[in-house]
């Protein structure tokens, strides 16, 4: 008996000590993508919620060919907590962000500022912060949430694998994750840039299921270079080539791939970048700055439809030449667009001389925009191939030696 | 019981012994009393007939006492049988109560007329099937005998595995109606002295009716009486009682117990099994590791299913996501109902595969497992993964080799599935730390259960898990033998 | 009590001081180490470690004097009876205030992380539970349940700092010591004052427990020094991860940085799982002050059947737990306590205890010698 009564608070206890949070999973709405909006004032904040049914046509359930896999839902809020609170009034389940799989801001939103909504993300316990962020330039933010996309058919899914994909093979995105976004935001030093993309193609029949079972779907999205900031407006728009040379500067290149002038016929090397290592510097000559950058390349030749020699040292060294001399034009014409259109320091020079200089950057540090955009750099990049592929010699010279 | 009640004496008079174990037994119709002369003197023979083995009786005892012709005074009687009556074993009786304890023994019982001393020959007829395969606990390339309910076959099975003098055996009656005989084994230079009279003195100290199994006994001098998890190990292998007795064990070996009891056990004492022995050192922590492994996933895995899927969601891998989402929208019950549902079904169909004869049994659990998974699967009372988790959790829970620990397993998982479901994580953590604080409070006759992982000790870590040569052939456990740590003079 | 020897080893007390040196570091303390140095933090947690040998040289004189008594019983002794019932009164309170703001830290940290919309006894309750029972099967258990811990907190860490070098560098550390030195040392005295008062929480337990005396000074600080190389090394990776100012805006930086282990591209979305190692060292010094308030109501009050000791802990426990419902408002009021009143009225106090105590000790041995001199001379 007495252990009964010892028994009895021990059950209440188990049975309602955190019984607040039992949610069955198939009570909530999983949400993959996030887009931000504004109209009249509003936020209007637009939700992509996976339907698992249609997902997997498990033996449960008979799936229709009109459903799609994905349903989009809206709100709108003076903040982005109220918005998400008010797409519950036309959707029966309960909203969780713990699976967010992106999230896309419009153009117009972000040149008034990101910093006025961004604290929601940055606080929110459920969302995992490294969700890839984009902007999109040329449509709302609801109409790439809407999108079906074919392969991957949850198009957050494949926007993020884009992006991932694109970050370790091609180079243009450089900081994808709002993590990533949040730490430039508030680096001292330097500004932040945010991956753009744009949707191609009829924006009206992105969401409808037919765009899925075409082989060239009507509607597609394509990403299209960096969008730079000063402070938390968005200024402009990098394309995609001076976006590669951002990275470049940045050094978080993985692989990449450059065409190189071989020689003055018009005849391009395919050159991959396996391994990069820039090194950033800012130096004070004469109580100004002068920005240095060098890099170290090593690179793989994919490609050659040159008419050169490849047996022949010589040959490889034309070609290393011809890379540094290539890369650094793009780095060149990067920067130059950078101090003259942006004005805006994001590539780091202010950030070296705050991490190495501490007493200088105090002098500096009011104006350094300004100063960042007439101040004269140095570039030297040096390329080393390390391999040449499984031919040694290319086609169109030894076709030209035989033939 | 070595404590000595008071005797009563036998009567001079044999007609009136007769008497009075006839009217005690309720003139019992197994037991025979047939009347012989010997010397110009009344002789009695008593004995119970299903207890005896008539072939000594006929041929020795019969037989002598038809042959012989010799003419003995009354008073040396009793002297001169107990001298020259051609049995193996004979001895003096002077009080009913051993009278009585003989007789139901299976011994023959002499009565002298004229003398207050009986003799009792030992003849006891062998009631059981013989020395056969152990069906439990069954190896592949050792020995396969195992005990059986004869007590002196079981002393037998193991003294000639070890045949030091050292191998001492100390002998106590247990049981006020059984009267049942429980005999202790130990070596006497490798076990720890204030561990043997310690128990032997507890034992020595039982009060009961009955022994009716040899776990009886470990329960009733055992220190935790309320913690699931044994302290002692039973086997009903002799190889293994000598493997332990070497360790500086104890073992306990009851009559009519085909199991022999080894004490003390420690936790990790159960996750070596007999193979250990007859195979490859090497191999060896290979398997225990898969043991261990096992061990982990028949307790964590319900629960940590149950957690992300009703809790932390966040936690699910990104590639199941849409699976485990599509799996529960056709289920009605919320995700514990259906664990708990599960879980009582296998229990279920487990104590029915042991009690069914085994020519229904086979069809049964197939009928069982398949069907009914299967079958609840498709009438969407179940979702298919929770179907795998039961399945791995349960075959992995049988994994453990010694039954005794299974059933303390149980408890605990249901206890971690029961705190997942109202918790989570958390919970999960929770009922972990509950799980270790259990398991090492426990002492198991004086040594920490969980030793030698905590306390740590390194050097007693020969053979907790990672077995090596020298372990196995040189070094006795150093947990139980200190007094002896090195098997041999060579190393 | 002749049972009571050797029962504790002095690896077991290693590992409490490792566990009781990390407590007030998951949620509470380590903010406003960072918010006064912000990306410097490591070198103030790795400067500590010199500075830490002092109090814990006092300490350790402190249980060395007279090694078979635990602290109740010395504190008698030196200071004579009536003062050394109010210092040990005053002892226990500090002891009490440090488990009842730990609980409130410990459910803080589950309400944000796991369990969102329950509410706070219901948390407080679940884990009253679990310590009520380690306490009541004593300093044996206690002492081997934190051994395994310890080895479940190592594995777990190892598989962060696997997981997670990858994302780290150096570069988001700079720049170092921007502002000199003093700040530093500052920064370390503060660490000091959160990682250090548990550990009085030891003096409870007799030396003549502990087997092989010689190694006990050597493992104490060693387990203390690894907990304060741990804490540095959380804070270096952190840092260098999520650079300073993140760092400074998180309020549990250590789970967010977790969020981006990613192993062979599978095994990611693990920082629910990883993050429990940060309760570990919480449920251990809790254990520690329930039992050391629940020693010194056996002794004062001379309890002894076991039914009455079970009974008062489990009624200190609760009485703790009802109060740390109502302890703090919220988050912001409990930055302000930690910040502003918990290194002066705690920290420093419990410090300038424990120098009186060995002070005195000190001046009562020269005393002793001096008599036996004047002895044996006459």
């Amino acid at each position: 008996m007495k252990k009964l009564k010892l028994l009895i608070p021990l059950i209440i206890i188990f049975f309602t000590a955190g019984c607040w949070n039992y949610r069955e999973l198939n009570d909530l709405a999983l949400v993959s993508a996030i887009g931000i909006d504004e109209e009249d004032g509003l936020y209007k904040v637009s939700v992509q919620i996976m339907d698992p049914t249609q997902e997997s046509g498990g033996s449960n359930t008979s799936s229709s060919s009109e459903a799609t896999p994905i349903d989009v839902h809206f709100g709108k809020g003076k903040t982005i907590v109220e918005a998400l609170n008010n797409i519950t009034l036309n959707q029966p389940k309960r909203l969780f962000l713990g699976h967010t799989d992106l999230i896309v801001i419009s153009d117009t939103l972000a040149r008034k500022g990101i910093e006025d909504f961004i604290d929601f993300l940055l606080r929110e316990r459920e969302s995992r912060k490294i969700f890839p962020v984009v902007i999109v330039k040329n449509a709302k933010a609801i109409d790439v949430i809407k999108l079906i996309t074919s392969i991957e058919v949850i198009s957050a899914k494949s926007i993020s694998s884009s992006l991932k994909n694109t970050k370790n093979n091609n180079g243009i995105v450089s900081d994808r994750l709002f993590d990533e976004v949040s730490m430039c935001l508030f680096m001292e030093g330097r500004e932040a840039t945010i991956t753009a993309m744009e949707l191609i193609g009829s924006i009206e029949q992105g969401e409808k299921k037919e765009n899925q079972s075409t082989s060239e779907p009507n509607t597609t999205f394509l990403i299209s270079g960096s969008a730079v900031l000063i402070d938390d407006k968005v200024i402009g728009y990098l394309p995609q080539k001076e976006s590669l040379g951002y990275t470049f500067l940045r050094g978080l290149i993985n692989t990449s791939t450059i065409s190189v002038p071989c020689d003055d016929e018009g005849n391009y090397a395919g050159i991959v970048l396996e391994k990069t290592k820039t090194k950033l510097t800012t130096k004070i000559e004469e109580d100004k700055p002068i920005g240095e950058i060098n890099i170290d390349i090593k690179a793989v030749i994919s490609e050659f439809n040159c008419n050169l020699d490849l047996n022949k040292s010589r040959n490889i060294t034309k070609v290393e030449k011809a890379t540094n001399k290539e890369i650094e034009k793009l780095l060149d014409d990067t920067i130059n667009k950078v101090q003259t259109d942006f004005k805006s320091d994001i590539f780091g020079f202010g950030e070296y001389l705050y991490k190495n200089n501490y007493k200088t950057w105090q002098k500096y540090k009011k104006d350094w925009n300004k100063l960042f955009s007439t101040m004269p750099y140095k570039i030297k990049v040096k390329t080393i191939i390390r391999n040449v592929g499984t031919t040694i010699d290319s086609t169109k010279n030894s076709y030209k030696k035989d033939g | 019981m070595k404590t000595e009640k008071s005797k009563t004496p036998l009567f001079e008079d044999g007609i009136k012994i007769i008497e009075t174990i006839k009217k005690k037994t309720n003139n019992s119709p197994d037991i025979i009393i047939k009347k012989l002369t010997f010397s110009n003197n009344d002789l009695y023979l008593v004995f119970s007939e299903p207890l005896c083995d008539k072939k000594i009786i006929n041929e020795y005892i019969l037989e002598y006492f038809e042959e012989s012709n010799i003419k003995i005074r009354k008073n040396e009687i009793v002297d001169y049988l107990n001298q020259n009556i051609p049995t193996h074993k004979t001895t003096k009786i002077d009080s009913f109560e051993n009278l009585f304890y003989n007789l139901l023994s299976g011994f023959t019982i002499i009565i002298i007329d004229g003398s207050d001393t009986a003799i009792s020959i030992e003849n006891k007829s062998k009631l059981d099937s013989g020395i056969s395969e152990a069906k439990n606990e069954v190896i592949m390339k050792g020995p396969k005998d195992a005990f059986t309910e004869n007590y002196e076959s079981n002393l037998g099975q193991i003294r000639r595995r070890i045949k030091t003098e050292n191998l001492w055996l100390e002998e106590v009656v247990l049981g006020e109606k059984s009267k049942t005989k429980v005999g202790i084994f130990y070596i006497k230079d490798i076990a720890e002295q204030a561990l043997v009279d310690n128990i032997i003195d507890k034992i020595g100290k039982i009060e009961i009716d009955a022994i009716m199994g040899s776990n009886y006994i470990i329960e009733l001098i055992s220190e935790n009486k309320r913690n699931v998890f044994p302290n002692y190990l039973s086997t009903e292998r002799p190889d293994l009682v000598a493997m332990h007795l070497l360790d500086g064990r104890i073992a306990i070996v009851v009559e009519n117990t085909p199991y022999a009891v080894i004490i003390p056990a420690l936790f990790v004492d159960f996750f070596h099994s007999t193979e250990d022995i007859y195979q490859k050192t090497i191999n060896i922590s290979y398997t225990r590791i898969i043991r261990i492994i096992a061990l982990i996933i028949t307790l964590l895995v319900p629960p940590i299913y149950i957690a992300i899927t009703t809790y932390n969601h966040e936690a699910i891998p990104e590639s199941l996501l849409i699976n485990f989402a599509a799996q529960r929208s056709g289920v009605p019950f919320p995700t514990i109902i259906e664990a708990l549902f599960m879980l009582v079904t296998f229990e279920v169909l487990r104590e029915t595969n042991l009690r069914i004869p085994s020519t229904l049994g086979n069809a049964l659990s197939i009928v069982g497992a398949i069907v009914l998974g299967d079958a609840a699967v498709s009438a969407g009372i179940v979702s298919p993964i929770m179907v795998i988790v039961i399945a791995i959790t349960a075959i992995s829970g049988l994994s453990v080799s010694s039954f005794d620990i299974i059933n303390g397993i149980r408890w605990w998982r249901v206890i971690f599935i029961v705190a997942a479901a109202l918790s989570g994580l958390l919970g999960v953590l929770l009922a972990g730390i509950a799980f270790i604080v259990s398991l090492t409070s426990i002492k198991s006759f004086g040594i920490p259960y969980l030793a030698p992982i905590a306390p740590f000790i390194n050097k007693f870590h020969s053979d907790a898990v990672f077995l090596t040569n020298k372990d196995k052939f040189y070094h006795r456990s150093k947990l139980t033998a200190s007094k002896n740590p090195h098997r041999s003079k060579g190393e | 009590m002749g049972k009571n020897n050797n029962i504790i080893s002095p690896f077991q007390i290693g590992i409490m001081g490792f566990f009781l040196g990390n407590a007030f570091f998951v949620g509470m303390g380590n903010l406003n180490v960072i918010a006064l140095v912000k990306q410097d933090a490591w070198i103030s947690a790795l400067m500590s470690i010199v500075i830490c040998l002092i109090p814990l040289a006092i300490i350790l004189y402190i249980i060395n004097y007279q090694p078979d008594k635990n602290i109740i019983e010395k504190n008698k002794l030196i200071f004579g009876k009536w003062i050394g019932s109010i210092i040990n009164i005053i002892m226990v309170l500090y002891i009490f205030i440090i488990f009842i703001i730990l609980i409130w830290a410990t459910t803080n940290f589950a309400i944000i992380i796991y369990l969102t919309d329950t509410p706070r006894p219901f948390i407080i309750l679940l884990f009253l539970l679990v310590i009520i029972y380690t306490v009541i099967k004593g300093i044996e258990t206690i002492a081997r349940t934190n051994e395994i811990l310890f080895f479940i907190t190592i594995t777990i860490i190892v598989i962060i700092i696997i997981g997670l070098y990858q994302y780290s560098d150096f570069y988001n550390v700079k720049p170092i010591m921007k502002d000199g030195i003093f700040p530093i040392i500052k920064g370390s005295l503060l660490y000091l004052a959160y990682s250090f008062p548990p550990l009085i929480t030891l003096l409870m337990i007799p030396k003549k427990m502990v087997k092989n005396e010689k190694l006990f000074n050597k493992s104490l600080i060693g387990g203390f020094v690894f907990s304060i190389i741990l804490i540095a090394l959380v804070f270096y990776i952190n840092v260098s991860i999520i650079t300073a100012n993140l760092f400074d805006l998180y309020r549990m930086p250590a789970y967010y940085v977790l969020k981006k282990i990613n192993i062979a591209d599978y095994i990611d979305n693990v920082e629910n799982f990883l993050s429990l190692h940060w309760i570990i060292p919480l449920f251990v010094t809790m254990t520690m002050c329930l039992y050391c308030v629940s020693e010194y109501i056996k002794q004062t009050f001379k309890i002894k059947k076991e039914k009455y000791i079970n009974l008062s802990i489990i009624v200190i426990a609760l009485i703790a737990g009802i109060i740390s419902n109502y302890l703090f408002k919220n988050g912001i009021a409990s930055y302000v306590f930690m910040n502003n009143w918990f290194p002066y009225s705690i920290s420093l106090i419990i410090l300038i205890m424990l120098i009186i105590t060995a002070i005195t000790i000190y001046i009562k041995k020269k005393k002793a010698n001096q008599e036996k001199n004047q002895d044996s001379d006459s």
